[in-house]
């Protein structure tokens, strides 16, 4: 923080959509300064205008958007000043890139699939500075080394589609800082990426902000970032700023409704966790040493890709009445798993999986066929991630929740219409609204008609992939609380994919931690929050950020736990086949070698 | 890279083989051809002579024998009553309708079919690139209207008419010589200079003719891929790194909207030829349309066939181009098989 003249001063501006004076501002009379290598986050939840501030900011607002009042006094290079939003095309065309410069959110979709990261990166130099080419080229190179890039000649050669998420992240990042911007705008920069990635990108960006002194405008949902990275906020909800000040101030001391109940449901792993009544005895589910291999692509030439191991020697117990979750980044199998006990997939022969319902039967899942395997599907339902993609637009919410009646033919039309209002009613909707399409409902609100969908049969036992991720944090809250709720009233049983931590902990009786395709530990969630042993557990819990100042990212623990197993500490290191789990403390099992 | 060009020229290959047996087995189908009417004939004829004639074409072109046989004679690759002599020894046959080999028929007549296409196809692409960019990036505006307009005309007009308007006013205007593709001294010279010239003034009429419609097709097609790119996140990229716009849209959008526009060169080169047969009739254009159709109508089978297959080499040869202008353009289906760097 720096005493002297601010670099950017935003003052009252709106933006709107259509004709100015007719249509209502979606960002309205919003103002706040960012002084020359401070760190500013914007906070606000879906359709709080924190993007579109930011992208005003640039000139970059998307056709039929406008800034409809105001002005943003940024500082140029000679102390003279400048309105953003009066600028020619040229001036600012001149300012992006050199003055002020963007990171987004999706790496993949920011750079071009068609040209190398090098050339992209490049043309950031090659547009704004009369520089030869191999001094171009020795620019980028240092700037890939800065970044992170373990190989920067080779990252100079690669396409985007070549790199990692954060691998391509970091290009992002390089490209925003090449030209020694004074004001960078990160854009929600590591939503996309997994927790771990995450930790080490926002570690990435501070180091740059230190080291070059530039400002930063961070427009983040996650108060764990804010926390984490700003000196100050601005809390924004529905195109106006609720608070704004100084981080540990809003933080700490929330003087605004609106901000204290952001920072209430922003999830969060406790420091003590009471402790949950052990499993019970009778399984619903159980699994044991079960593989999933897919096979490698084929090619028409030659030898097909080697296959792929999606999961290893998989063993898990669901107790009735319990929930299980399984976390783990992209890629560790944890939807596999998902997609097996569902039997939307079979596994390798050879493992076991079975269900034994209320009713004692026990079905052996992989083998099911006709009439059981319907009568299993009664039993077992998914709620899936994108309540956007889950429901047919074409369909009604009555045509929706009572399809999966209608298929098992089950109970008269009559009675299934009740059912349906009966379902809207359970979990929080007005059965008045059964004849409407999802289009015109919330996201938080589809997932409630997802969660109803999938209750519609009755089932014991619910397989909820990612159900929150897509939604904001305060909705996300409500609906953990309903799933709570219906778990008590149902007697259901829950297996609860995700890759957030602090979700899980919520509501977890058991956590299985999933890394490549196998579960590095296991346990109850008091035992596996309140003494991690695994370094990538560890790793996964550093990673997360806690929306409290005095609790920063340790990137120590993330980088021991986050890399190849190879790299893990002993004994927990391996190449090649995998050790065994071993059980430190009764019901809470670590893989790693035998001592 | 040279991995992928021998396997689509090996893949190329095989299609042309497997393409060359189903051109010959389907001219072969239909019962009776214009040297089983000839043989039926002399036989008839009950004279001795006629009767030793038609023995002796069956043996010749060994009718006795079944049809895969024949195909492999054809090909060249099984030997028939003269040895070896087939496509792969360069002998394409006799045209029994005209009784010249098809060869002598054929010759020019390829070589221009493929000069008045390439011209077409080259037509195509130089009025679409443009246009259906500037259509696209000022979309919804008078430009883009225009083009619009131009574009549907082209559709809409059937190409002989066009080819009558063209002939009339381009002769009446701008001296645009009527009907052929060169002046009449030049038919059956060798090529010369002047010759040359007298193809490319000819060249004019019938290419705008052939091109047009393919041009609105392709044009309207640029405009909406390039529409889909115009704004997408990574060409608000290149805005906030301030590239300025016309250099912005053809590094960005342009080049991923020219996949689609670069694949349809093999597409779009046996429309032109099968979609040429009625200009050729009306611009009297000595091309390969016409005289299909004619050896088609007689059934002359190696007539029919050579023909055929050279349509379909055409179209092999176009695909491809397509195939690897888009590996040179697209680095995702040049590496696709690479392994994840770093």
């Amino acid at each position: 923080m720096t005493a002297d003249a601010p670099l950017l001063s935003v003052e009252d501006m709106s933006i709107c959509f259509g004709r100015p004076g007719i249509s209502t501002n979606v960002v309205d009379g919003v103002s706040f300064t960012v002084s020359p290598g401070e760190v500013v986050a914007v906070v606000g939840e879906s359709g709080s205008g924190k993007t579109l501030t930011g992208k005003a900011l640039m000139g970059l607002l998307p056709r039929g958007a406008g800034v409809s009042g105001g002005r943003a006094m940024f500082r140029s290079g000679k102390g003279g000043h400048c309105d953003l939003f009066r600028c020619t095309r040229r001036e600012l065309r001149a300012l992006r890139g050199t003055s002020i410069s963007m990171i987004f959110q999706e790496p993949m979709s920011a750079l071009s699939p068609l040209h190398t990261v090098g050339d992209q990166v490049e043309e950031m130099l090659r547009v704004h500075e009369s520089i030869s080419g191999s001094a171009c080229k020795g620019r980028v190179l240092d700037m890939f080394g800065e970044v992170g890039f373990p190989d920067p000649e080779r990252a100079w050669r690669a396409y985007p589609f070549e790199l990692s998420g954060g691998l391509r992240q970091r290009a992002v990042i390089a490209m925003a800082m090449i030209a020694n911007p004074r004001l960078v705008i990160a854009d929600e920069p590591t939503t996309a990426l997994d927790v771990t990635t995450q930790a080490q990108v926002l570690d990435l960006i501070t180091r740059l902000q230190r080291d070059h002194r530039m400002a930063v405008i961070m427009i983040t949902h996650d108060l764990g970032v804010v926390a984490n990275m700003a000196d100050r906020v601005v809390v924004m909800r529905r195109g106006r700023i609720m608070e704004a000040g100084p981080v540990r101030e809003v933080l700490h001391q929330p003087g605004h409704a609106y901000t204290r109940a952001l920072i209430e449901a922003a999830p969060h792993v406790p420091d003590t966790m009471p402790t949950r009544t052990p499993m019970p005895d009778d399984a619903i589910v159980t699994v044991r040493n079960l593989n999933k291999t897919y096979p490698g692509r084929s090619r028409s030439f030659g030898p097909p890709d080697p296959p792929v191991q999606a999961l290893a020697d998989f063993s898990l117990a669901v107790g009735r009445g319990e929930t299980v979750a399984v976390v783990g980044e992209s890629g560790s199998g944890k939807s596999t798993v998902a997609k097996l006990m569902l039997r939307a997939e079979c596994p390798d022969p050879g493992g076991v999986m079975t269900f034994r319902g209320r009713d004692g039967v026990v079905l052996d899942i992989p083998s099911l066929k006709g009439g059981e395997l319907d009568a299993f599907r009664r039993k077992a339902q998914m709620v899936f991630q994108d309540p956007y993609a889950a429901l047919s637009p074409r369909m009604s919410v009555m045509d929706i929740l009572t399809e999966p009646l209608l298929i098992h033919g089950i109970c008269s039309r009559k009675e299934r219409k009740d059912r349906a209002a009966n379902l809207m009613r359970r979990v929080g909707l007005a059965p008045s609204h059964l004849g409407r399409f999802p289009h015109a409902f919330s996201g938080g609100q589809r997932q409630r008609i997802a969660i109803a969908r999938a209750l519609a049969l009755q089932p014991e036992l619910l397989v909820c992939d990612e159900p929150t991720s897509a939604l904001d944090v305060s909705v996300q809250a409500e609906v953990l609380d309903l799933l709570e709720e219906l778990k008590e009233e149902m007697g259901l049983s829950y297996l609860f994919i995700s890759h957030d931590l602090a979700v899980v902990a919520r509501l977890a009786d058991r956590v299985a931690v999933m890394r490549r395709g196998h579960v590095v530990e296991e346990g109850p969630a008091e035992t596996v929050f309140g003494d991690p042993r695994h370094p990538y557990t560890k790793a996964l819990m550093a990673a997360s950020p806690d929306p409290d100042c005095n609790q920063k990212l340790d990137l120590k623990l993330v980088a021991a736990g986050a890399g190849k197993p190879e790299s893990w500490p002993e004994p927990f290191a391996y190449s090649g086949t995998a050790p065994p789990l071993v059980e430190v403390t009764p019901g809470h099992r670590v893989r790693r070698q035998a001592a | 890279m040279i991995r992928y060009l021998l396997r689509r020229t090996g893949t190329m290959l095989v299609t042309f083989m497997v393409i060359s047996f189903l051109v010959f087995l389907i001219i072969n189908l239909p019962p009776g051809n214009i040297l089983t009417n000839q043989i039926a004939e002399m036989r008839a004829s009950g004279e001795e002579a006629s009767i030793a004639k038609a023995e002796q074409l069956i043996e010749t072109y060994s009718l006795d024998e079944p049809v895969v046989v024949q195909y492999l004679i054809w090909v060249g690759a099984w030997p028939g009553s003269h040895g070896f002599s087939g496509l792969l020894q360069g002998d394409f046959g006799w045209s029994f309708e005209l009784n010249r080999p098809v060869i002598d028929v054929v010759g020019e007549y390829a070589a221009l079919t493929a000069i008045v296409n390439l011209a077409a196809l080259i037509f195509v692409y130089l009025v679409a690139l443009p246009l259906g960019t500037i259509a696209a990036v000022k979309a919804n505006t008078w430009i883009d209207y225009l083009a619009g307009l131009i574009g549907y005309i082209g559709l809409a007009t059937p190409n002989f008419l066009l080819a009558l308007i063209l002939l009339t006013y381009g002769a009446r205007y701008f001296d645009l010589p009527i009907g052929g593709l060169m002046a009449r001294e030049f038919e059956d010279q060798p090529m010369s200079w002047a010759k040359f010239q007298s193809i490319l003034v000819h060249l004019i009429a019938p290419t705008i003719v052939i091109g047009t419609s393919g041009a609105a097709v392709i044009m309207r097609r640029l405009r909406a891929n390039l529409m889909d790119e115009l704004y997408k996140p990574y060409v608000e990229t290149a805005r906030a790194k301030g590239v300025p716009p016309v250099k912005r849209i053809i590094r960005y959008p342009l080049r991923m909207a020219l996949n689609p526009f670069v694949a349809d060169i093999g597409n779009l080169a046996p429309q032109l030829v099968s979609g040429s047969v009625m200009v050729s009739v009306v611009m009297s254009l000595p091309t390969l349309g016409p005289i299909l159709l004619q050896a088609l109508k007689a059934q002359d089978i190696f007539m029919s066939a050579f023909i055929l297959l050279f349509v379909a080499a055409l179209t092999l040869i176009g695909m491809l181009i397509s195939d690897l202008l888009l590996a040179l353009l697209d680095p995702r289906i040049r590496l696709g098989g690479r392994r994840k760097a770093a």
